[in-house]
C-alpha cells in the first residue's frame, strides 16, 4: 500500500513538472517557432510591411552644392469626411484648421470634408512639418488621414531635366524612366528593408513578437560631371538664343577636352521632371543625344581632317570654286564672293561648298568614310545617358556618285549633337577620341565609391600634326572675312566651323527648315572646351542684311549668325568661369597684327 | 519493533515530499523568472519600437530640412535673393579684366591696363594743377522768403 502510494506521488510529481515544461516549451516554440510562421498566413495575426529604401540623390560636380535630385518623405493628406467627431468641432472649423496648415484654399477643404460619396478624398501633399505637427493634434483635427510616402524632388526644377530625366509616379515602386535616373537604376534605387510579426486586435504591431527585421539601405549618390553654375549660364544662353531667332529647339554641349566630361548639357523644350506626365514626349527627348540631323557646313572640318591625314592635300592647297564638274551641280556656291579659287585653309574659313565637295571626292568615298566612322560618326558615342542614337552613315559602296560630293559638305549623312562635339574634342586633343561621360563617380554611403570614370579612348582618327593643322585653318572662321565673326570671344582664339544645314521635306531639302549650328575649341592654342550649340529651324529665313564687313547678305539662319552669338556668350561665361588664361591680348582687333596692337598699347601707356 | 517501522516508513515519505516540494518551488521560480524576462524583454521591445518611431520621425525630418535648404541654395534662388537685395551681379567686360601673373603683376601687353592708366594719369594731372575753384555769386541773405526764416526762428 505505502508502496503504491509512493509510485502515485512519484508520478504526480513527474506529470506535474512534464506538464510545466511542456507548458513552457510549447510557449517557447510557438512564441519563436515554426508554428508562428503558419500562424502568420492567418490574416487576422500576421504582418508584414516592406520598407522603401530612400532613393539616392543625384549631384553636380560642385562641391557643397545642392543636389539636382534628391528623394525627400511627404505627407499624403486626404479626408475621410464620415470620421469627423462631431461632439469636438464642426466640419467647417476641422477644414479652417487644415486649411491654414497646408497653406490651401479653404474652399477646397470645405468641399472635401463636405463629400458624403467618398471615405478617401485626396487632398494634397506636403512636407511640411510643422502642419503636420498641427494637423495631428486630434483636438483641433479629425478626419483626416496622413500617409507618410517618398518623392522624387528636384530642386532646380526644369534644369538639366533631359540629362536627369525622371522616375515614375508609383509611390511603393517608383522606378527611373529616363536618363540618368534610368541609366544607373540599379545604383540609385535603395534596398528595401522587411518587418515581420505580430499584431494585436488594434492592427498595432507587437513589437517583442517580432521575427524579422531588415533595415531599409539608402540608394548610392550619383556624382556628375556637370557644373551647375556653367549649366545655368547654358541653358539661359541657349534660352536667349532660341527666342531671339524664333527657333523650333535648340541643344548646346560644353565638353571638356581633356577627359571627355560633359559640363553643361542643355536642351530646348524642355520638361519639369516632377511633372513629366504633363508634358508631351517631344519635350521629353533629349535633342543632344536622341536628335539626327544633317550637320552641313560643320562635316567640312572632317573633310579638311581626311585631305590633310592623308596627304591628298594641304592647307595651303588650291582649288576652285566654279562648278566645273557636273558632279558639282546644284550644290550651292556659298564662297561668299571670294575669289574664284581658294586654299583649302580659306574655303574653310568662307565655307565653300564647292571645294569642299571636290576634296571630298579626290579623298575618295572610301577613305572618307573610314575618317567619318573613325572619327564616331554613325555609332554611338558611349555616353552614359539612356536612347543614344546611332546616326546614319552609310557604308561608302552605297554611296552614288552625287553623294561622292554630298557627304564632305554634310549632307546624306546624319549624326547626333553629341558626335560632332565629341569628333571636334577630338580634332582638339590632337587626333585622341574619347568616350564623352556624364557620371564621374557612385558613391555609397556604407561602401564608399563604387564606380569611378576612367578615362576611354576610343581611337585615334587622325595625327596630332593633322589636329593642329586644322585647327590653324579654324581659326579665320570667327575672324574678319570668316561666316562667325560673331563668335569671336574677347581674350581667346576661338577654332570653330558653322553649319547651316537644309531640313530634309519629303524627298528633298526644304528651303525654308534649317539646322544653324556652330561648334568651336576654345582656347584654341590651349584647347580646354569644346562648345557645340545648333538651333531647330531658326524662323525668318527671309529677312537678311549686308554684313558690314564684307558686304554679303547675312541670313537670320545661318549659323554663323544666330548660333554663333549663343556660343559667345558661353565660351566666354565658361572661360571666365573655369578661370581658362587668356591665349591671346583681351581686345585685339582681327585686322591687327601684334605687332601694330604692341605699339598701340605702348602708345597708349 | 512494530512502532521503529513506522518511524521509519514516515520518515522516507517526509524525504519525498519535501523533494518535491523543492521541485516545485525551483520550477514555480523558473517560472516567474521566465514571466518576469518575458515582461521586461515586452517592455524592452516596446520601448525600442518608440524609439524607432522616433529615429524614422527625426530622420525623415532631417531629409525634409535638408531639402528644403537644397532648394534655397539653387542658382536661380540666389540670383533672385540677391536681385532683392540689390547686389545682382553680371559678367565682366573683357575691357574690365586685368590677366596678371603669379607675382600679382599684370602681364604686358593688355589693352585695359593701358587704358586704365591712361585714364588714372588723366586724373593725376587734373589733381596735381593749381586751378583755381570756380565761385557762384550767393544771393543776399535778405532776398530770401520772410516766412522761411521765420519759421527757422521758431524752430530754434
Amino acid at each position: 500500500m505505502t508502496r503504491l502510494s509512493e509510485i502515485i506521488r512519484f508520478y504526480v510529481v513527474v506529470g506535474i513538472l512534464a506538464s510545466v515544461s511542456f507548458a513552457l516549451a510549447g510557449r517557447l516554440v510557438v512564441l519563436h517557432g515554426d508554428l508562428l510562421s503558419k500562424k502568420l498566413d492567418q490574416p487576422n495575426y500576421g504582418f508584414k510591411r516592406d520598407m522603401q529604401g530612400l532613393r539616392g540623390a543625384i549631384y553636380p560636380s560642385n562641391r557643397g552644392s545642392a543636389p539636382f535630385a534628391r528623394s525627400v518623405p511627404v505627407w499624403v493628406y486626404h479626408v475621410d469626411p464620415a470620421s469627423v467627431t462631431l461632439k469636438q468641432h464642426t466640419r467647417r472649423e476641422v477644414a479652417e484648421t487644415v486649411a491654414e496648415a497646408l497653406q490651401m484654399p479653404f474652399d477646397d477643404v470645405m468641399k472635401a470634408y463636405s463629400r458624403v460619396d467618398s471615405r478617401y478624398v485626396y487632398l494634397t501633399m506636403s512636407s511640411d512639418t510643422e502642419a503636420n505637427k498641427v494637423l495631428s493634434n486630434p483636438k483641433k483635427v479629425s478626419g483626416l488621414r496622413a500617409e507618410e510616402i517618398q518623392i522624387r524632388r528636384y530642386p532646380q526644377g526644369r534644369r538639366l531635366s533631359h540629362v536627369l530625366g525622371f522616375v515614375s509616379k508609383d509611390p511603393t515602386n517608383s522606378v527611373g524612366s529616363a536618363g540618368i535616373e534610368m541609366r544607373y537604376e540599379r545604383y540609385l534605387r535603395g534596398i528595401p528593408g522587411k518587418i515581420e510579426g505580430e499584431v494585436d486586435a488594434r492592427r498595432v504591431e507587437l513589437y517583442d513578437r517580432r521575427l524579422v527585421s531588415t533595415d531599409p539601405r539608402p540608394g548610392c549618390d550619383v556624382y556628375l560631371t556637370i557644373d551647375q553654375n556653367l549649366q545655368y549660364e547654358v541653358e539661359t544662353a541657349l534660352a536667349k538664343g532660341v527666342a531671339k531667332s524664333r527657333a523650333q529647339a535648340g541643344w548646346a554641349i560644353v565638353l571638356q577636352v581633356k577627359t571627355g566630361a560633359v559640363l553643361a548639357m542643355a536642351s530646348l523644350p524642355d520638361y519639369e521632371p516632377e511633372t513629366y506626365n504633363r508634358s508631351s514626349s517631344s519635350a521629353k527627348k533629349n535633342l543632344a543625344v536622341c536628335e539626327i540631323y544633317e550637320p552641313g557646313s560643320v562635316m567640312k572640318t572632317i573633310t579638311a581632317c581626311a585631305a590633310l591625314d592623308c596627304g591628298i592635300a594641304s592647307p595651303s592647297t588650291t582649288y576652285s570654286s566654279s562648278r566645273n564638274d557636273t558632279r558639282y551641280y546644284r550644290l550651292p556656291t556659298d564662297s561668299h564672293g571670294m575669289d574664284p579659287v581658294m586654299t583649302v585653309g580659306e574655303a574653310l574659313v568662307h565655307s565653300c561648298n564647292v571645294v569642299y565637295g571636290k576634296i571630298g571626292v579626290d579623298v575618295g568615298p572610301k577613305r572618307l568614310w573610314s575618317y567619318m566612322d573613325a572619327f564616331g560618326l554613325g555609332r554611338k558615342t558611349g555616353i552614359d545617358l539612356p536612347g543614344e542614337e546611332y546616326g546614319i552613315l552609310p557604308r561608302w559602296e552605297k554611296w552614288d556618285k552625287v553623294k561622292w560630293s554630298r557627304a564632305p559638305i554634310g549632307q546624306g549623312v546624319a549624326v547626333t549633337g553629341i558626335q560632332i562635339a565629341a569628333a571636334y574634342a577630338a580634332i582638339a586633343n590632337d587626333g585622341e577620341l574619347l568616350r564623352p561621360y556624364v557620371v564621374e563617380k557612385v558613391v555609397s554611403k556604407d561602401e564608399g565609391v563604387l564606380y569611378q570614370h576612367v578615362r576611354d579612348v576610343r581611337g585615334h582618327p587622325i595625327k596630332a600634326s593633322t589636329a593642329r593643322n586644322v585647327r590653324e585653318m579654324m581659326l579665320g572662321v570667327a575672324k574678319k572675312g570668316g561666316t562667325a565673326r560673331r563668335a569671336a570671344v574677347q581674350g581667346y582664339s576661338v577654332a570653330g566651323k558653322t553649319g547651316t544645314a537644309q531640313m530634309k521635306e519629303g524627298r528633298g531639302y526644304s528651303s525654308v527648315n534649317f539646322n544653324a549650328s556652330f561648334v568651336g575649341i576654345v582656347p584654341a592654342s590651349r584647347p580646354e572646351l569644346v562648345i557645340l550649340v545648333t538651333l531647330q529651324k531658326p524662323f525668318n529665313c527671309r529677312s537678311w542684311k549686308l554684313s558690314q564687313e564684307t558686304g554679303i547678305p547675312l541670313y537670320n539662319h545661318q549659323g554663323g549668325v544666330c548660333a554663333a552669338p549663343v556660343f559667345r556668350r558661353i565660351a566666354w561665361t565658361a572661360l571666365k568661369y573655369l578661370e581658362v588664361q587668356p591665349d591671346q591680348p583681351d581686345d585685339l582687333p582681327e585686322d591687327m597684327d601684334m605687332a601694330e596692337y604692341e605699339r598701340k598699347v605702348m602708345e597708349l601707356e | 519493533m512494530k512502532r521503529n517501522k513506522r518511524v521509519k516508513k514516515y520518515s522516507r515519505c517526509a524525504v519525498n515530499s519535501v523533494n518535491a516540494v523543492a521541485l516545485l518551488v525551483l520550477m514555480f521560480f523558473a517560472m516567474m523568472v521566465y514571466w518576469a524576462q518575458d515582461a521586461h524583454c515586452n517592455e524592452l521591445s516596446q520601448e525600442i519600437g518608440k524609439a524607432e518611431k522616433e529615429l524614422k520621425k527625426l530622420e525623415s525630418d532631417y531629409e525634409r530640412e535638408v531639402s528644403s535648404w537644397d532648394e534655397l541654395k539653387t542658382p536661380d534662388n540666389l540670383r533672385q535673393a540677391l536681385i532683392r537685395h540689390g547686389i545682382d551681379m553680371v559678367q565682366t567686360n573683357p575691357g574690365q579684366v586685368i590677366n596678371m601673373n603669379a607675382s600679382g603683376k599684370p602681364m604686358p601687353g593688355q589693352m585695359s591696363v593701358a587704358r586704365i592708366r591712361q585714364r588714372q594719369g588723366r586724373v593725376d594731372r587734373v589733381a596735381s594743377s593749381q586751378v583755381v575753384p570756380r565761385t557762384y555769386p550767393v544771393a543776399p541773405r535778405a532776398a530770401m522768403p520772410r516766412t522761411v526764416r521765420r519759421s527757422a526762428t521758431t524752430r530754434r
